[in-house]
């Protein structure tokens, strides 16, 4: 039985209220941010903070919950659009971190917010078709250090790494089955050499404001596809799920797509955490998946639909088993988000390595 | 190398990947040195590769245990220059050398992801692996630093 042999997750410590941002900018009226987006804060890196160690962090938490010897992971993928390197695996330095085998399948995924649940799939792959016997897919990144001052996407752009080790011996969650959808769009990208992220213009008819680009044709249109066709390839409904989750770039995303696909705020509304932390990218809908795992009962299903700009989607079903009890992490992501300290606009942008410094400052 | 990522401090130009390269493995996960004949542990490893007890030089790699607690600490306010990320803006850093069950102190290096007023000595933490940092013109530095562990 295909499934999750156990997960963990990691965000960082440090936060920035959209309030502080806004003081700053004036830009967006705050009850637009915070009751049409539902947003209210969003991470801040520290300086000696990345998609690598986020991951890291993440995937030791994951490997220790699963109960297995690490020796025996022979697959490893990375899923970030936001990776350290340009030209370097960022996978090899995980797996060296985490003491695996060298004998490894391992690579870096990109496909921008879908990256993390792609690199589940190419692990589902692997393991079916007994390339590998046991595989960790992680989604892990940080939007927060690519994206411009004054834009909206400084409101939400965040950081978490979720990591989940995929195999068949007595899974926590059997994987059910997955569906794609994927086509070509652009409504954000970031050209090689490129610091920030940009989109297009503003789109009319956007639940959120009209300021979310292409919202209907993207994110909408990939999202229900995907859901539809997996709901129909398996022969189950929306009420058939316990909880759904979806990619959540900003807090009240999995609501505007939950009424076209037939969910309800019940389902829903566990996991939700962009609300709570703004846009993780990779790890958006991972994070959602481990705070609902965090408190499923045995035989609930769960639904994920992850959307990645440019674009496409992944949805998946899964169905939680008897053995979850006792491989879940020791700290919830409940409390691992309550902890926190606040920092200044100042704080997160120098942070972020977005002052521009003298670049040779022989003696300061 | 665009100027979005400044290098953190000049440095005359020696290429330094492979030194730190070679030591990745205790960087990372704390690998050090065991001797199989009197099972004496080393951290660092031993580059040297005798063991002073038994002059034996039979070694093997052994990995510490990730959890220790805290042996002492201070508080870093005034960063000397070139200690790398300083100028990325850590100041005031939290540094703390920890002791491992195995009995062995680990060099004084960060305490991240929690306040002054929080650490105690006797402290349970944790290994967490960070960015240390770019040395002139070379690829990012990881290594381990510490983290309370909190229940
Ligand atoms: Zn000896």
């Amino acid at each position: 039985m295909l499934g999750i042999l156990g997960y963990g997750y990691f965000v960082p410590y440090l936060r920035i209220k959209v309030e502080e941002i806004n003081s700053v900018w004036r830009n967006y009226p705050i009850s637009f941010l915070k009751e049409k987006l539902g947003l209210s804060e969003r991470a801040v890196l520290q300086p000696n903070e990345d998609v690598i160690t986020l991951a890291i962090a993440a995937s030791k938490s994951a490997i220790k919950n699963s109960k297995i010897e690490r020796e025996k992971i022979d697959a490893l993928y990375l899923g970030t659009c936001t990776n350290p390197y340009d030209s370097k695996p960022s996978a090899t330095i995980v797996a060296e971190a985490l003491g695996l085998s060298p004998y490894l399948m391992c690579g870096d995924v990109q496909f921008s917010g879908k990256s993390g649940t792609a690199a589940i799939q190419i692990c589902m792959g692997l393991i079916e078709s007994k390339m590998a016997s046991c595989g960790l897919a992680i989604g892990s990144d940080a939007l927060n250090r690519h994206a411009c001052p004054g834009r909206l996407f400084e409101y939400e752009a965040s950081a978490g790494a979720a990591s989940f080790v995929i195999g068949r011996e007595e899974p926590i969650a059997e994987i059910e089955g997955t569906c794609s959808y994927a086509s070509d769009i652009s409504e954000f990208w970031r050209i090689e050499g490129d610091r920030y992220i940009q989109s297009t213009g503003l789109s009319s008819g956007s639940p959120s404001g009209d300021v979310y680009p292409m919202w209907e044709v993207g994110y909408v249109e990939h999202v229900t596809h995907a859901s539809k066709s997996l709901m129909q390839k398996l022969g189950l409904k929306p009420e058939d799920y316990s909880y759904s989750i979806f990619q959540q770039p900003f807090g009240t995303a999995s609501r505007h797509i939950m009424g076209r696909l037939g969910f309800t705020e019940k389902q829903v509304k566990l996991g939700t955490i962009a609300n709570i932390i703004g846009d993780c990218g990779a790890a958006s809908a991972l994070l959602g998946l481990a705070n609902v795992l965090d408190s499923a009962k045995p035989d609930e299903r769960i639904f994920v639909a992850s959307y990645g700009f440019g674009g496409g989607s992944d949805a998946f079903s899964l169905k939680v088993t008897s053995h979850i009890d006792g491989k879940r992490p020791e700290v919830p992501l409940k409390e691992i988000l309550e902890r926190k300290e606040l920092v200044s606009y100042a704080d997160a942008t120098r942070n972020e390595y977005k002052y521009l410094q003298d670049l040779n400052p022989t003696f300061l | 190398m665009y100027s979005a990522f400044p290098e953190p401090a000049y440095q005359i130009a020696v290429y330094r990947e492979p030194i730190y390269w070679r030591e990745r493995k205790g960087r990372y996960r704390l690998v050090g040195s065991k001797c199989k004949k009197c099972g004496e542990l080393w951290w660092p490893r031993r580059v040297s590769e005798v063991c002073p007890n038994c002059h034996s030089r039979d070694f093997e790699e052994y990995e510490f245990s990730h959890e220790g607690e805290v042996f002492s600490f201070m508080q870093d306010s005034v960063p000397a220059p070139l200690m790398g990320m300083h100028v990325y803006g850590r100041d005031r850093r939290i540094i703390a050398s920890v002791k491992l069950k195995e009995g062995v102190c680990i060099m004084p290096t960060e305490l991240v992801d929690c306040k002054l007023e929080e650490v105690k000595e006797g402290m349970k933490v944790r290994l967490v692996v960070r960015k240390l940092r770019r040395a002139n013109n070379g690829n990012w530095l990881y290594g381990y630093m510490w983290t309370p562990i909190k229940e």
